[in-house]
């Protein structure tokens, strides 16, 4: 090691410190773990992908999650004791996350876990939390995977992003009174398309539409000017699209300039998220899509928590579910905690069920039956660089354990 | 499902046009970067991974200048100017260094330049999609179908470039010194031939055409740092069909390529698009090991 000279030293820790300034909240993540505990801290495992190709998703999560640790760490903590957060990152891919998972449960001993961003790591992590007998929370939508193999409830996981079933059971109808129910389905090639589709084509059956056709394109294409036209001259009134992240993007693009706004109505899921909307923007103008969450939400907590956010990331694009339901999870556990009156598993998850409370997405309940969050779901039109809600459709609840992935 | 009814609902004529144009756009963006990759593998050997990229960072300087005001054609010269300039630095601070060593090491450090490039725009401007858009909202209408203005001036454009580089190639001194040290270095260099300013130049070439294309494509795509993956594996696969022989040849793999791919999709589907070009580049490397236009012999390298 002679030729790590003391100047090539000096550098590497300029670089680092450099990689610091540039990331204020992992000097943030230090300072708020020098803070003085009256107990020994509550550590929470974080496993967020803030590389790959879900880097954003895992940013906005470890920011949130920093920015609740940090308000409830200021008010107290959970039972006097303060928060910790350790973060991994899971890439996003399925071996790594086990991997980093395993690292938070055993090897960290961590109070509780949450994260991932992908079903597939979602699942990878299960039967380790099982393991371990940790309470695990992932906080993203996506279909049911809180039941067991044999259809049973999970008594240690909970789902606090939304379902396919609750996203769309009200929005499909909604969508087809208003512009006819000929449907032209385009999405990505992989499962999280295909499964919303087949929910969304089971309520456009139920509203009396049909499908026009079902398309599919791999992800990472950056030309979707032949399947538009190809849309375009169908004889479809509803596109609706689950073209994903940087391919949503670059769809709504080539959809916009080569006019198919004008010649029908433009909707999905997942291609006009907010996490997106950064290169989005005007292309999106006037679109209607059905969310979980908009910053636009008028209650206490949530102007709150955008107030917080805005300020303290220096951030002005408007603000999703991701980053909602990891600051939503934090304020959750505190309340669940505080009636436990314990940090413990079992005594902690039995808390957690039937929990309800005013969340940044508004008001949510844990069910108890399918430990999925009981919330609303709203109809949001983009306009002006907000996501304006055209429309509340009330507190939606999972039917049971319908479509759960966990085999 | 319901593909058969699709391709015979493609039997119109609107549509037909329509997708001939979207193919006809999706070949010369494409054939950009292919000839940018190249120039640089056909001269110097140096398969460069980095080359998607330097496509990214032409996008970003797009995006960059755009968001301070600057003029979009203007944004476009830059792009050029600045991952041209870029490419200059790289041939000569990493693959000047390394390229006497053989194939594999160039490889290994365009690979790592390609990651720290990757992650070095993800730090200093987050993984988010960047906003950049074009000068022009939509376009003419022709048997129904939208035409975006854009889309034709930036398909003529690159057919502009890919045009003046077949000249450059073809009609200069530069030119044929560069076809000289492509065909047989060691020849060219002993007939005077200053093949390390020759590979500099081509390098910058490359770079250069990679960095325009990215600014072309800009408002078309999503502007996010793993942006250029898509084209750099469309890109190698048109040299792998077109071998290292002739500027003609990269044109042409690019129309094999970029137009099976976008034809397909039209008359049928994304994924099967993208398997069946993989079968035909696996055919043709079979039929044609050195390369699709390659069996001439001379005709093609002049």
């Amino acid at each position: 090691m002679n030729n790590l000279s003391r100047r090539r030293i000096l550098q590497l820790g300029a670089a680092s410190g450099a990689l610091l300034a540039s990331r204020p909240e992992l000097g943030r993540l230090a300072a708020a773990q020098a803070t003085p505990a009256a107990g020994p801290p509550i550590t929470i495992g974080l496993l967020a992908p803030v590389t790959g190709v879900f880097a954003d998703f895992g940013d906005l999560m470890t920011k949130a999650t920093n920015l609740a640790v940090e308000k409830v760490n200021a008010e107290g903590g959970i039972l006097g004791r303060q928060l910790s957060v350790i973060a991994e990152d899971d890439q996003g891919d399925p071996a790594v996350a086990t991997e980093r998972a395993r690292k938070l449960l055993v090897q960290d001993n961590v109070d509780i876990l949450m994260g991932t961003v992908s079903s597939a790591t979602t699942l990878a992590v299960l039967p380790l939390v099982n393991e371990a007998q940790k309470v695990f929370f992932y906080p993203l939508d996506g279909e049911d995977k809180t039941c067991l193999p044999d259809g049973s409830t999970n008594p240690l996981v909970f789902g606090i992003g939304d379902t396919p079933q609750q996203r769309l059971v009200s929005f499909v109808p909604t969508i087809v009174e208003q512009a006819g129910g000929d449907w032209y389905f385009i999405g990505n090639d992989y499962v999280f398309p295909r499964s919303v589709n087949a929910v969304a084509i089971d309520f456009l059956n139920e509203a009396g539409g049909t499908v026009v056709a079902e398309e599919y394109v791999p992800l990472g294409t950056s030309d979707y000017r032949p399947v538009i036209d190809k849309i375009a001259n169908s004889g479809a009134t509803v596109v609706f699209s689950t073209t994903v992240g940087t391919d949503g993007v670059a769809f709504t693009k080539q959809a916009r300039e080569g006019g198919l706004f004008d010649r029908m109505t433009v909707t999905g899921v997942a291609t006009f998220a907010p996490e997106v909307y950064s290169g989005l923007q005007g292309f999106a103008e006037g679109v209607l899509t059905a969310d979980r969450y908009s910053d636009q939400i008028d209650n206490e907590v949530n102007a709150e928590f955008v107030a917080a956010f805005r300020e303290a990331y220096d951030y002005q694009l408007p603000i999703g579910g991701t980053a909602a339901a990891c600051y939503g999870a934090i304020l959750l556990w505190r309340e669940a905690a505080t009636i436990a009156g314990s940090f413990d598993p079992e005594p902690f998850a039995k808390a957690c069920e039937g929990l309800a409370m005013t969340l940044p997405q508004g008001d949510v309940e844990i069910d108890a039956d399918n430990h999925l969050l009981t919330r609303h779901i709203y109809l949001l039109r983009i306009e002006n660089d907000t996501y304006q809600i055209d429309e509340d459709f009330g507190e939606i609840t999972h039917p049971g354990h319908e479509g759960c992935s966990v085999v | 499902m319901g593909h058969l009814a699709m391709m015979f609902a493609a039997v119109n004529t609107g549509l037909l046009l329509k997708q001939l144009f979207n193919a006809t756009s999706a070949v010369s963006l494409l054939a950009l970067v292919a000839i940018g990759l190249f120039i640089i593998f056909g001269m110097m050997k140096v398969i460069n991974m980095a080359h998607g990229e330097l496509f990214m960072l032409g996008a970003y300087t797009m995006w960059w200048l755009l968001a301070r005001g600057i003029n979009f054609w203007l944004n476009l010269l830059a792009a050029a100017l600045v991952v041209g300039l870029f490419g200059v630095i790289v041939e000569r601070l990493i693959v000047q260094r390394l390229y006497v060593r053989g194939d594999l090491s160039t490889l290994l450090a365009t690979f790592g330049l390609s990651i720290l490039l990757q992650r070095g725009v993800a730090i200093a401007f987050g993984d988010r999609p960047q906003f950049v858009t074009s000068p022009f909202t939509g376009g003419p209408t022709l048997l129904g179908n939208t035409y975006p203005t854009y889309q034709i001036i930036a398909t003529v454009l690159a057919f502009a470039v890919i045009a003046a580089v077949v000249v450059l190639f073809l009609k200069t001194d530069f030119g044929l010194r560069a076809r000289a040290t492509i065909v047989n270095p060691a020849m060219a260099a002993a007939l005077a031939v200053n093949t390390v300013r020759m590979n500099a130049l081509s390098f910058a070439l490359g770079s250069a055409l990679a960095g325009f294309a990215g600014a072309l494509a800009a408002p078309l795509v999503s502007v996010v740092p793993a942006m250029g993956l898509d084209w750099v594996i469309r890109a190698f696969l048109v040299v792998i069909v077109a071998g290292a022989g002739s500027i003609w040849a990269a044109a042409g793999g690019a129309a094999i390529v970029g137009g099976w791919e976008a034809g397909f999709t039209a008359i049928y589907d994304a994924t099967y698009a993208q398997i069946t070009v993989l079968a035909i580049v696996w055919a043709l490397v079979l039929l044609r090991p050195r390369g699709l236009f390659s069996g001439t012999g001379r005709r093609w390298r002049r």
